[in-house]
């Protein structure tokens, strides 16, 4: 614990200039109750993420990953410690106030997409702006640039059962940014995906938080998708066990430059 | 969510499901439908009635009688009350009293060529019977034009036999009134070969057969008829012995104990609903009063009793209508566990989604609501057409309105299986908002 406190304070002094923290978590712990038995998903995690960070939280099933990114979310409360989101209590909000929280802060883009089947792209995409209340032509306008964003320009009105995954993780991407939201979490995004198309829905979602100096969280178990991460946190067993940190900066030419390339040429 | 935007995606819901959504408003179809119309039936019959009372009579008059009337000579007990004018005139001072108006009957023979006829003279005062609203059928009310004019009850026509005749009573002639010289004697004495000379009469107006109420009756004005009266004893002295039951006011001979000027009076009230308010307070002055107010409010407490019957049997398809609506929103709950899971973790407010489920809830109920509506008045319509037309025969009592169903009826039945609907939504839509958003955006 002292060792990783060190290792966070020595992050920052790295950093030219002073970071806006954004995600702040102490000692969260999360323990289930299955059939009376108590299983530890997550042990004795202290995690900080600055604004603009591209985070990758790296595990195999069963890390404790998912469950981290739930509990940052609001989706689940910790059994133990404090989640700090733009200096907010997410342990202490009720349901409602997360809620609120949610719509002014976090967008969310799912492992299966998760679009509502029975509604167009552009509706799926301007959802998220339905609960703000923007009228139907503000929404659908801001709808269709986010779409285009995600180069799906063509397929406004098509239902998610006429898209492929990689087209309905697109329109996943441009509904979890149409809100302009400052943290995204994506669970597990290319989890359903083929390499290429990975690759593809990756750089939107790189190029897009990048543009706007939005901060990700992403939940993957796949090394090649934390290539596109300033911060890669490994997880094993409900412990961290290393944070790697890359300069922003170079993230491209150095990391996802290189691997985009050599995908194509093979 | 505003609210439009809310209506719209909840449409758009319900039409998703259309199967199922037609098959839970056409329960909440049926149990509207079946509330509305069991509810009408028992407005219909309000309503017949209160025609088939109107028809006795009006419902704001009140009938009066002297308290103990039938026990004459104890004229000195206590709490004896006379109908005289002074009556009339504490009467007319009560609230809400428009005018009162005395009758009393008199013996009196009337004569129409050799036809006779026992019909009592009702004595009145003819200005107020003015007031009185009677219906007639013929002629006009008495103008005091002319001289002895009467007003006669259509059935009282018929009433004059031929003496002389075998079967006197066994085919009674049709005397037409107003063409026909009519004598009247103010006594009911027999006599046997030559009568005294008697007074003509001026028939003005005969009523109308569909008010019961005046159809025995000859109204003569009161003074006239006093005049007459005692014009006709003075002349003919010597008959007076046999008028032993009922001598007419004393009052007219100077006397200063009071008498009864009147047997009855009847007293008008603006509005039926003081009608009872008005009663009370002229029992309490003593008299015996008597309205048909009194049987409308019996037969209003019959009709409620089965209309309540009715009511709770219609409820009954309604209340298993409301179990279905809350049952169509627990199962779309379930279907859409991983939609609202979405919604939530997308921005949707808790209230969005209540209030997304509450209006769904209430659109099965507003559309069963109307359709309902519609149904009753298509039920109703049959119900009046064929069973008042099976009753068309039986007489003007008959009540031509079986089922009612004025505007409030339909309107407060849209309102109520709207309600309805918002009531069953509340449980699933509170289940939804309790849904785990973790638990809808389960992969697995």
């Amino acid at each position: 614990m002292i060792e990783q406190t060190s290792e966070l304070s020595s992050q920052k002094t790295i950093e030219t200039a002073p970071k806006d923290i954004v995600i702040d978590i102490k000692e969260l712990r999360k323990v289930y109750k299955v059939g009376g038995e108590k299983v530890v998903a997550l042990n004795k995690i202290d995690l900080l993420i600055y604004r603009g960070e591209i985070c990758c939280i790296l595990g195999t099933s069963g890390s404790g990953k998912s469950t981290l990114l739930n509990m940052m979310a609001g989706l689940e409360k910790p059994t133990k410690g404090t989640i700090q989101i733009k200096d907010q209590a997410m342990e202490k909000m009720s349901e409602k106030q997360l809620a609120i929280f949610r719509q002014k802060y976090i967008g969310f883009i799912f492992q299966s997409y998760n679009l509502l089947p029975a509604l167009t792209a552009l509706e799926n995409v301007a959802m998220p702006l339905i609960f703000r209340r923007f009228n139907k032509s503000r929404r659908e306008k801001i709808a269709k640039k986010y779409l285009e964003m995600v180069g799906l320009k063509e397929r406004y009105k098509h239902k998610p059962s006429q898209m492929s995954g990689g087209q309905q993780q697109r329109v996943g991407i441009a509904r979890a940014f149409v809100g302009s939201p400052e943290i995204i979490f994506a669970d597990e995004p290319t989890g359903n995906l083929d390499t290429k198309t990975s690759i593809e829905v990756m750089h939107i979602m790189w190029k897009m938080a990048r543009e706007k100096n939005q901060t990700i969280v992403i939940v993957t178990h796949d090394p090649e998708v934390a290539l596109y991460a300033d911060k890669v946190i490994h997880i094993r067993d409900g412990d961290i066990q290393s944070i790697e940190v890359r300069d922003g900066n170079d993230v491209y030419e150095k990391y996802i430059k290189p691997y985009e390339e050599n995908y194509v040429e093979i | 969510m505003s609210s439009f935007d809310l209506a719209v995606m909840g449409l758009k819901n319900l039409l998703r499901r259309k199967a199922r959504t037609i098959l839970t408003v056409l329960g909440v179809l049926i149990g509207t439908a079946s509330i509305v119309v069991m509810v009408s039936l028992g407005l219909g019959m309000n309503k017949a009635f209160e025609q088939q009372l109107e028809s006795y009579g009006s419902l704001t008059m009140i009938d009066v009688y002297a308290n103990n009337y039938y026990v004459e000579g104890q004229t000195n007990s206590d709490g004896q009350v006379y109908l005289d004018d002074d009556t009339i005139n504490a009467i007319e001072g009560i609230d809400n009293v428009e005018f009162a108006i005395g009758f009393k009957r008199f013996d009196s023979k009337i004569y129409a060529g050799k036809y006779e006829s026992y019909t009592s003279i009702k004595a009145v005062d003819f200005d107020k019977l003015a007031l009185m609203g009677i219906k007639l059928s013929e002629g006009t009310l008495p103008t005091g034009e002319f001289k002895n004019e009467v007003l006669f009850g259509f059935y009282a026509k018929n009433y004059f036999y031929d003496p002389k005749s075998r079967n006197p009573y066994q085919s009674p002639p049709v005397i037409d009134v107003f063409n026909t010289k009519l004598e009247m004697l103010p006594t009911s004495q027999y006599y046997e070969g030559k009568r005294p000379k008697g007074f003509i009469l001026n028939v003005t107006g005969v009523t109308s057969e569909l008010d019961y109420n005046y159809a025995n009756d000859v109204f003569m004005d009161y003074d006239t008829f006093l005049k007459l009266k005692n014009d006709f004893e003075r002349k003919n002295k010597t008959t007076d012995q046999n008028n032993g039951g009922d001598t007419g006011p004393k009052g007219s001979k100077g006397s200063t104990t009071k008498e009864n000027k009147y047997d009855e009076m009847k007293v008008s009230v603006n509005d039926i609903k003081y009608v009872q308010d008005v009663q009370d307070q002229i029992k309490a002055m003593g008299y015996e009063a008597y309205s048909l107010t009194d049987a409308l409010e019996n037969m209003k407490q019959t009709s409620g009793l089965i209309q309540a019957i009715l009511g709770g049997i219609g409820a009954v398809s309604l209340f298993v209508a409301a179990i279905g609506i809350t049952n169509t929103m627990v199962m779309s709950i379930y279907e859409r566990t991983k939609e609202i899971g979405v919604m939530k973790v997308i921005g949707a407010q808790l209230k969005d989604i209540k209030r997304l489920f509450l209006f769904e809830a209430a659109m099965i109920g507003l559309f069963g609501g109307i359709l309902g509506i519609g149904l009753s008045f298509g039920i109703s319509l049959i119900i009046n057409s064929v069973l008042s037309g099976m009753n068309g025969n039986t007489g003007y009592y008959g009540p031509a309105i079986l089922s009612d169903i004025p505007a409030w009826l339909a309107l407060s039945g849209m309102g109520f299986s709207t309600v309805i609907g918002l009531v069953a939504g509340y449980y699933p839509a509170v289940r939804a908002t309790k849904l785990s958003a973790l638990e809808a955006i389960r992969t697995e």
